[in-house]
């Protein structure tokens, strides 16, 4: 019975899906605008919609009938996990992936179907109808969420633990959906640009909203993901360059180059095709990405024959990228017309430079990730690209990054000479060498790459606070520096928005090549009432401890940890899961009030004693609140935007000058 | 005065850099060699950052050959010998891998050319040799940082390799379960050949040899699928040994980390049906072996038993488990 309902949602939802692609193809052929686009819209979210419902109906009330429901929902479970497993499994995250398709397909129909004649909105259109419809299709039938189960099955299954851990797990994957998904919105429209021949940066302007959405989310969501890493799985780390994590971080680099590039575009009409090619490469990865994660193939080549999914996942962006190269290549003569560069000493020089630096680095973590895959699939041999190989290259581009970061901000449009830049730039960079050389002197800091990385970045910060203020100053009449301050924001919006996020980037560097650069860590073996110094903590053991909830039995050792006079009691346990073998390790976290954190995760328990792996990461909260920083600083930019446009809304707001709404 | 500050804040800066360079101790080896080495039972961590019982083992063995004076290149190639390349997570840079350091950097010319093509042909002269001058400072740089890791990474001196039973070469089927026995006893780590040895056990029906070796066999230091495989055995084993619970937790285990391991479905449905008496989860998993591809005569067994657990459902619960075990595996 819930079977079929899901299943009717799911159907209704995939005709919605048609209805909107061929009405949309209607629509941007012949400019005769018809009713059924919007409806098909409608009809593609209210049965994902429904369809979602269904799922967590089935799941609340404990209806094992439903399959996907006796794999991953076990009675026990409670609220808010019960809820989360929705998305702890294939076919449902699947799910609400195609749910947040039909939620930007019809958020992007309303301005479509508003307007009179749209053929680039329609074309738009079209191709979100046929992903959506792709993705319906997959959920409905090649990796069906609803589909029976065996009758009179008396509990189920249960989700991993992991997915049982922590709050996140309602956070981190919505979030992450939502960042990849929103990026199908530029996407969509600069296919309909090249399809319909259509010159100029208005699918630009169009979508520049959906784009700092896009970022925004998936901004926060890697940032969310990592720190749920380091705060559970208990390896003493954020990031690993896992293939999945890797997945996640390519549209990340190639939609960040695209938000500058687009600035270029709009702005000088410069690089038209360049940003088409990243708008497009960002929907390829994410593709690759979605295909690495479900299909198996990262486990091994050769497991991937036996999933359904992988094939044709694998067959979709087979076929997306040949039409999507073969659309960009036969039209490309009909958007390059572009106006060649000046100077490489201009903003567009440095907005170059930028997008080479981040297109190189999404080259190698996409050659990293995959050259295991290729290689195994063609020689049979195994091989690992890991952490040291990303690092050689990830060091270097993010130091160049933080450079451009420094220069470029402040540089002319067309041409600027090296000497005006040095006298405008010459205090943040001498704040930068302060704080550095500060640190050396008064903190003995000796590490290389940390003193660098605190010059570029202390410049970085400074550059962006300085401009602040100087707009303000510039602005400060009787009324006020408050009115001053809003004033300034309110006129570039996008500007303070990407000042905030390059403050967050150079604060997420301060923190990661602090905590890897300076970090303390030490395996010891403690006994009750012990005390141990050790990675710069004394640590006494008080007391081993057992306690059982209704998911685990935790076994755990309470620790005090003293620093620099202040204490605080830590608990690293070793849980017990029921439906796994072997126990799960949780680490526990303090953070000082100097901003070192204590890491301390258990490695063994015994009458004896505690075996304890401690760790101490100096500034590495930097990079939680350095992530943060850049997805608000996405947000402030749209907010301040909307602010503007409800002061000065017109008929047609597409045709806001590109320099206003990109300055 | 100006120029004074930038000049002394920037002195202390490099004074701060080189001091940091020249002034390094000496290096944590141990560190450094085991975060160039894969953990064999994570997804992609270093046996550095891995808090697991098999990485700690072999953070122990990379801290007795080091005390023992291997050199890095001696410590790597002991690993390679016993795992492969795959257990470098740094890959050695020869043969194909050189595509994967090339193909970062021929990026980077390849951007920076287009770069220079979007300029103004009369700037393009002058800024084309800039440009040259630093992309080759830049890859230069590169290079050196790579050829020095590479100097302290990999000593030209070959390393006798350790006994390795992974490259045998004598026809398998000709070596008695005896000789494997002496083999194993030998190298008691090699997980692959104690578990081929269990298999031979399991065909011969030898019961509690098999559970005995794959009881070891469990708890070695492994690859992703040599554990699964082990846990798989080990559970069917364990099942046969009349502990069904236990052996569906080992199968289970095995099908999180292979969900379409037909193998261990197949003894999942067995163990389910006959030795829980739980003929619903059979047909789960009977169902998940079904969608596996197969030929008619690997599906002729499977449909019989598919038969038998759906006539269990069909009488209700309280059917008694018929007596004896199927032990015919696909």
């Amino acid at each position: 019975m819930i079977v079929l309902a899901g299943r009717l949602c799911l159907a209704l939802a995939l005709i919605g899906g048609v209805v909107t692609a061929v009405c949309g193809w209607h629509a941007a052929r012949t400019d005769a605008p018809t009713p059924w686009l919007g409806r098909g819209a409608r009809l593609t979210l209210g049965g994902l919609v429904g369809a979602f419902l269904v799922l967590q109906y089935a799941l609340l009330t404990d209806d094992f009938a439903v399959r996907y429901v006796a794999q991953h929902h076990r009675r026990a479970t409670g609220l808010l996990f019960t809820v989360t497993s929705a998305w702890a499994g294939l076919e449902g995250s699947l799910l609400l992936w195609a749910l947040v398709i039909a939620v930007f397909l019809y958020a992007v129909s309303r301005r479509v179907v508003r307007q009179p004649t749209d053929r680039l909105g329609a074309g738009g259109l079209v191709v979100m109808g046929v992903i959506s419809s792709f993705f319906t299709f997959l959920v409905l039938v090649v990796a069906p969420t609803f589909s029976a189960a065996p009758p009179r099955l008396a509990d189920g299954s249960g989700a991993n633990p992991l997915l049982q851990d922590n709050m996140l797990m309602a956070i981190h994957p919505p979030l992450l959906y939502l960042g990849y998904v929103g990026y199908m919105v530029p996407f969509s429209f600069a296919i309909s640009a090249l399809a319909l021949r259509e010159r100029g940066p208005r699918w630009v302007l169009r979508t520049q909203t959906w784009a700092v959405v896009a970022w925004m989310f998936l901004t926060a969501g890697i940032v969310i993901g990592g720190w749920w890493s380091y705060d559970v799985l208990g390896w003493g780390g954020y990031w690993a360059w896992d293939p999945v994590e890797n997945a996640s971080f390519l549209p990340w680099l190639v939609g960040t180059a695209y938000l500058h590039s687009a600035v270029m575009q709009a702005r000088r009409g410069m690089l038209p095709a360049w940003s088409v090619g990243l708008v497009i490469s960002t929907f390829v990865f994410t593709l690759l990405g979605t295909f690495l994660a479900r299909s198996g193939v990262i486990a091994s080549v050769h497991a991937f024959s036996q999933s359904s999914l992988g094939p044709v996942l694998l067959t979709f962006l087979i076929i997306v990228v040949c039409a999507v190269t073969w659309l960009f290549v036969t039209r490309l003569r009909d958007v390059v017309t572009g106006p060649q560069l000046q100077s490489l000493a201009s903003r567009e020089g440095v907005f170059l430079l930028n997008n080479l630096l981040l297109a190189c680095f999404a080259v190698v973590v996409l050659v990293g990730t995959t050259y295991p895959i290729v290689v195994e699939a063609i020689t049979n041999d195994r091989i690992s690209v890991g952490r040291p190989f990303f690092d050689v290259f990830a060091v270097w581009i993010v130091l160049a990054l933080l450079l451009a970061m420094v220069i470029g901000v402040v540089t002319p449009y067309r041409k600027a000479s090296v000497r005006d830049l040095w006298q405008h730039q010459r205090l943040p960079v001498q704040l930068g060498l302060g704080a550095a050389a500060a640190l050396v002197v008064f903190a003995g800091l000796r590490a290389p790459y940390v003193i660098v990385v605190v010059v570029l970045a202390g410049a970085v910060i400074a550059t962006a606070l300085r401009e602040f203020a100087l707009a303000v100053r510039a602005r400060t009449d009787h009324r006020g520096r408050r009115v001053a301050a809003i004033a300034a924001l309110r006129a570039r919006p996008s500007f303070w928005g990407g000042q905030v996020a390059h403050i967050g980037l150079a604060v997420i560097t301060l923190g990661i090549a602090a905590s890897s650069n300076l970090a303390q860590r030490s395996t010891i073996t403690i006994t009750p009432g012990q005390t141990i110094s050790a990675s710069g903590f004394s640590i006494t053991y008080v007391q081993p401890t057992l306690s059982t909830t209704d998911t685990f039995t935790a076994r755990g050792a309470l620790l005090r940890f003293t620093r620099n006079g202040n204490t605080a009691l830590l608990r690293p346990e070793s849980r017990q899961y029921p439906n796994q073998r072997q126990p799960i390790g949780k680490p526990d976290i303090w953070t000082t009030p100097g901003g070192d954190d204590a890491y301390v995760a258990l490695l063994g328990l015994d009458e004896q004693g505690a075996t304890l792996q401690v760790y101490r990461y100096p500034w590495i909260v930097l990079v939680w609140t350095g992530g943060l920083t850049m997805a608000i600083g996405g947000a402030l930019g749209l907010g301040l935007r909307a602010l503007r446009s409800r002061g000065a809304r017109r008929n047609f707001s597409d045709l806001e000058p590109a320099s206003e709404v990109l300055a | 005065m100006r120029t004074l500050v930038t000049i002394v804040l920037l002195a202390t800066v490099t004074w701060g850099i080189t001091s940091g360079i020249v002034g390094s101790g000496p290096t944590d080896r141990v560190r450094e060699l085991t975060g160039r080495l894969r953990c064999p039972v994570c997804q992609g961590e270093s046996v550095a950052d891995s808090p697991s019982q098999s990485a700690q083992d072999i953070a122990a063995l990379v801290t007795q050959q080091v005390q023992a004076g291997w050199t890095d290149g001696q410590v790597e190639q002991y690993f390679v010998n016993r795992y492969g390349d795959w257990i470098l997570l740094d890959p050695p840079r020869r043969g194909s891998t050189l595509l994967l350091w090339a193909v970062p950097l021929l990026a980077v010319t390849g951007g920076a050319i287009a770069l220079v093509s979007r300029l103004e042909p009369s700037r393009r002269r002058r800024l084309l040799v800039v440009g040259a001058a630093t992309l080759g400072l830049a890859s230069t740089s590169v290079l050196v940082v790579l050829g020095a890791r590479q100097g302290t990474a990999r000593d030209p001196v070959a390393l006798a390799p350790p006994p390795d039973a992974g490259g045998t070469t004598r026809d398998l089927a000709a070596v008695t379960n005896a000789e494997m026995e002496a083999v194993i006893a030998q190298n008691p780590a090699i997980v692959g050949m104690r578990l081929a040895l269990v298999e031979r056990y399991l065909a011969d029906g030898d019961i509690e040899d098999a559970y005995r070796h794959s009881s070891i066999a469990i708890d070695l230091p492994a690859t992703d699928q040599e554990y699964e495989r082990a846990l798989r055995l080990h559970g069917w084993l364990t099942a046969l040994q009349g502990a069904p619970a236990s052996g569906e937790q080992y199968l289970r285990a095995a099908l999180t980390l292979s969900p379409t391991d037909r193998d261990a479905l197949w003894f999942l449905a067995n163990v389910e049906f006959t030795g829980l008496n739980n003929p619903a989860a059979a047909r789960i998993a009977l169902d998940q072996l079904l969608a596996t591809p197969m030929d008619d005569a690997q599906r002729a067994p499977i449909d019989a038993l598919a038969a038998k657990v759906d006539a269990a459902i069909a009488a209700g619960p309280d059917t008694s488990a018929p007596a004896t075990a199927e032990t015919a595996a696909p």
